[in-house]
């Protein structure tokens, strides 16, 4: 039973910040945009939910890195070049989650810069115990004497005393500063000016943003033994959270030169509220810090092997799956596939079907295909074959055998198209939390799986079963955009645009390419442009980026693709087709000529 | 001020105890009908003052007429128009009501928090918790269930944001936990969840003996999120235990806080189970309660459905918790 459980828990949790240490760094996919991340510079992440940015900022932080076994991870924690220091989004400090909007009094910023300064703390006392375990392993004597120093040191910067002899200690008295914080800024509330505050609390970290922070390194990289060249980046999560005046104020740390301090922030796309600073001079782009966008479909991986193809959608899938697996603690598993469990795509990854004319792949494209498409079709095939299937075959085979599928389904239950492993990678966009709650939903809801013995075995799951998972998932994932910010709006505009594709590809006789994507004139700065930036925030969209700058998200007129995962909820083909202009969907307008994508 | 105690009883009980008095008497006058629901029953004579609390926003809509023409009947009750989401109002109103009350007596206080906002009740509870009084303050705590017909519709999630008071404490980078009051608005959970992003995600239903269908519709609303974000074991406790879902969200907590640096409530479901939360965060500071404020969806007129419950919470001069 215990494997039972592994096996499962293995895909049970698909935030980064439910795993503990080691589950976040043996279930870890490093990406390039990582090893960017991975430098003496200052970044902004931007990422839809789930895209993996927590997992990012953790995996910086050296009780991470130092266990992540990757020379490149090894070469940074053993020439002590970097010393990451994470700080989780939490309510606690941020005590708003807040729009944008948000306007906040004088007491309010100050309130948020005491306690950021002291979740900085909190977050340098993690550090500081990765780097004394690592640092002084060969002596305890050396490791205790270090630590009582650094402790009575940051004990009188940030406390204004020196009785704390161990980060235990501290911590502690970080928390009941906190404590007595919580409760002076309550009575401030309750009572107003009609009663005396008394004195301040914690009057140490009512100074400069990350000041406390400051001294901490200075005193950390002394008594630590780290060199005047040790990068110290400091990884705030989620800043989305923020508004856009507290933005104003973190920026102005990356405008200014910050010594050894780098900062590494992650945001969803568009949440990154605006470049000004608190200074007169705004911030630049690409000079005083650079963007890292992760929801690319051509996610840049260590080098692929032979074996697992030159796709990176499924290499990306298959190498969480791997990973999980193995993190499951169960030998057998780390040689599963996603393939043995999914099988093969039939819609994604057929090659050498048969398209004589008097084959059933050439009976479908004569019956759903347009005129021009048919024409061009025979054309090709009586000419060169190979033309053939690359400029037509190979394009609408998947097309055909979805529309097909549809027309002689008698429910969904029924059709079992959208299956398979690729499919799966495909359908989850690159998104590490879609894909593994996906595989979750999987192994829950089939009761193939219900004994370890079924689980040891691993069969591969009838596709029927996967199409009717990833169809549920596909609406439930719609329609859960209901409870967001602009929500009903959103589902609105979503599912007619969804509703509009779905009819081009099975109301209407289809080319070599299904509409997929949207036009959309952002620089607008309407409502639907709010929109259009709030869908692709939360995974719904995918903007269609410049190859050349793959980390600028668009801002005047650009393409969207619709989620992959959307899919099968719409019955479209996940694969990037036509664009067709928004506005004229929204109006209802009937199908013209798309725009090539 | 120590939270000594939490007691529940049947709201009958309090209706029909004619020998128990309170010295301030405090109702919500709003848009629900529900909102005079206990005020009507009760004998006034039981109060040596009467406060009413009217939301300010919205005025007049639906049975807020009605109401205040009610409330405007009651001899000597004082009123103060507050914002529903104001908690600095509230706080106003209880000194204004506080000063003309003896400090050194213990005090007793009734409210009808059945049409309050979290944010009221809430500010309620913490201004009795830092209060300097120096007898004990026991607080009663009146509930009538409301009848919902018809669809629920989505709230539209803009902002997360602490109840003001419960903010819980920013102890490290250690995991976190969120315990889920779930009620029938799915949606709405799932906006919350992506947002704050918990480390381990638990649910709390409520069930009603009374409404037997009532368990059953949560879970069917729940079930995904259940089953797919979070820890499929499920606390069930009735709605009117405010005492046995204290109890059992102070045991959770201290489990939770072996393992996790950080815990949030977050209350969708009936107010006694979001009071027995808050009740909770008071005797654990690391607890934040976590809101979420959006675009209100359009109000309805709730009535009371005729079940109720009376939390009787005790408040004892002494160091504030720890």
């Amino acid at each position: 039973m215990t494997d039972l459980i592994s096996i499962k828990r293995a895909f049970e949790v698909d935030n980064a910040r439910n795993l503990n240490t080691d589950e976040v760094v043996s279930t870890f996919v490093p990406s390039e945009v990582f090893w960017r991340l991975l430098s003496p510079k200052n970044h902004i992440v931007l990422g839809a939910r789930g895209s993996g940015k927590t997992a990012l900022a953790r995996m910086l932080s050296h009780s991470h890195l130092s266990k992540f076994d990757d020379e490149k991870a090894r070469s940074a924690i053993k020439g002590k070049k970097f010393v990451g220091i994470y700080v989780p989004a939490r309510i606690s400090w941020m005590g708003t989650h807040s729009s944008r909007r948000e306007i906040h009094t004088q007491h309010d910023l100050e309130t948020f810069v005491w306690k950021l300064n002291l979740a900085t703390c909190f977050a340098f006392l993690d550090a500081a115990q990765s780097c004394l375990l690592h640092y002084f392993s060969h002596s305890l004597e050396a490791r205790l004497a270090a630590e009582v120093k650094l402790c009575r040191r940051l004990g009188i910067s940030w406390l204004g005393d020196n009785t704390s002899t161990s980060l235990h200690d501290l911590r502690n008295a970080l928390f009941d500063l906190d404590f007595q914080k919580k409760i002076q800024l309550a009575q401030v509330r309750i009572y107003g000016d009609t009663q005396p505050i008394g004195k301040l609390i914690g009057v140490h970290l009512h100074t400069d943003l990350f000041e406390p922070l400051r001294n901490a390194i200075e005193h950390g990289g002394e008594i630590l033994g780290l060199g005047s060249n040790t990068a110290w980046l400091l990884c705030i999560d989620e800043i989305e959270f923020l508004s856009l005046h507290q933005h104003k104020i973190i920026n102005t740390f990356l405008r200014e030169h910050s010594g050894n301090l780098y900062f590494k922030l992650t945001t969803m796309p568009y949440r990154h509220y605006t470049l000004d600073t608190q200074m007169s001079v705004p911030l630049s782009a690409g000079h005083d810090f650079e963007y890292l966008y992760l929801d690319n479909h051509e996610i840049k991986l260590d080098e692929p092997t032979s074996d697992e193809g030159t796709e990176t959608l499924p290499i990306f899938a298959s190498r969480i799956f791997q990973k999980r697996l193995a993190a499951s603690g169960i030998k057998i598993f780390s040689r599963k596939s996603l393939r043995q469990l999914l099988g093969q795509s039939r819609l994604l990854d057929s090659e050498q079907e048969d398209w004589s004319e008097d084959s059933e792949n050439f009976r479908l494209l004569t019956e759903y295909c347009n005129e021009a498409t048919i024409e061009r079709a025979y054309a090709l095939i009586r000419t060169d074959k190979k033309r053939f299937r690359d400029q037509i075959g190979r394009k609408v085979h998947g097309l055909l055998l979805l529309k097909n599928a549809v027309r002689y389904s008698s429910g969904r239950a029924q059709m079992s198209v959208y299956s398979g492993a690729s499919l799966f990678a495909r359908c989850s966009d690159g998104n590490p939390r879609t894909f593994i709650t996906l595989i979750n939903t999987l192994l829950w809801s089939t009761k193939m799986f219900s004994t370890t013995e079924d689980l040891l075995s691993l069969r591969q799951i009838p596709p029927q079963t996967q199409t009717r998972v990833l169809t549920e998932y596909s609406g439930t994932f719609l329609r859960r955009i209901q409870g967001e910010e602009v929500g009903a709006e959103l589902y609105q505009l979503i599912t007619q645009v969804g509703k509009y594709m779905e009819s081009r590809m099975h109301s209407e006789k289809i080319g070599t390419d299904g509409v997929s994507s949207i036009d959309v004139d952002l620089s607008l700065n309407d409502n639907v442009s709010e929109l259009i930036k709030a869908a692709v925030g939360l995974g719904y969209l995918y903007p269609s980026l410049n190859p050349k700058d793959p980390n600028r998200l668009p801002q005047g007129r650009a393409t969207f693709q619709l989620g992959f995962v959307l899919a099968p909820h719409f019955k479209l083909f996940p694969r990037k087709g036509k664009a067709r202009d928004l506005s004229s969907i929204l109006r209802g307008e009937p199908a013209g000529q798309g725009t090539l994508f | 001020m120590q939270l000594l105690s939490v007691r529940t009883s049947n709201i009958k009980e309090l209706i029909d105890d004619k020998s128990s008095f309170f010295d301030l008497a405090i109702f919500a006058c709003g848009y629900e009908s529900r909102c005079t629901a206990l005020a009507r029953v009760l004998d006034h004579s039981r109060f040596s003052k009467m406060a009413r609390f009217t939301f300010k926003e919205l005025k007049g809509i639906l049975s807020g007429e009605e109401s205040k023409r009610y409330y405007d009947e009651v001899t000597y009750i004082q009123d103060f128009e507050i914002r529903g989401s104001d908690d600095v109002g509230v706080y106003e109103a209880l000194r204004t009501l506080d000063a003309q009350i003896d400090p050194d007596k213990p005090l007793r206080v009734f409210v009808d928090y059945s049409s309050m906002s979290r944010v009221w009740y809430g500010a309620i509870l913490n201004f009795f918790r830092h209060s300097s009084r120096s007898g004990r303050v026991e607080l009663s705590l009146g509930y009538m269930a409301g009848e919902y017909r018809g669809e629920v519709r989505a709230n539209h999630v803009e902002v997360i944001s602490a109840v003001p008071g419960f903010e819980g404490i920013a102890a490290g980078s250690g995991s976190s936990s969120a315990m889920f009051a779930l009620g029938f608005d799915p949606w709405c959970a799932y906006a919350i969840l992506e947002r704050i992003e918990p480390d381990q995600a638990w649910t709390l239903l409520a069930e009603r003996p009374d409404l037997p269908e009532y368990l059953a519709r949560a879970k069917n609303l729940n079930r995904d999120f259940i089953e797919n974000y979070a820890n499929t074991r499920v606390l069930v406790h009735p709605t009117f235990d405010v005492e046995g879902v204290f109890g059992s969200l102070c045991e959770w907590v201290a489990r939770e806080l072996s393992q996790t640096s950080d815990i949030a409530f977050i209350g969708l479901g009936p107010k006694p189970h979001i009071l027995s939360m808050m009740l909770t965060a008071i005797r654990f500071p690391e607890v934040s309660i976590v809101q979420a404020r959006g675009r209100p969806v359009s109000p309805r007129d709730v009535k009371a459905q005729g079940q109720g419950v009376c939390a009787s919470v005790t408040f004892v001069p002494g160091l504030i918790q720890h």
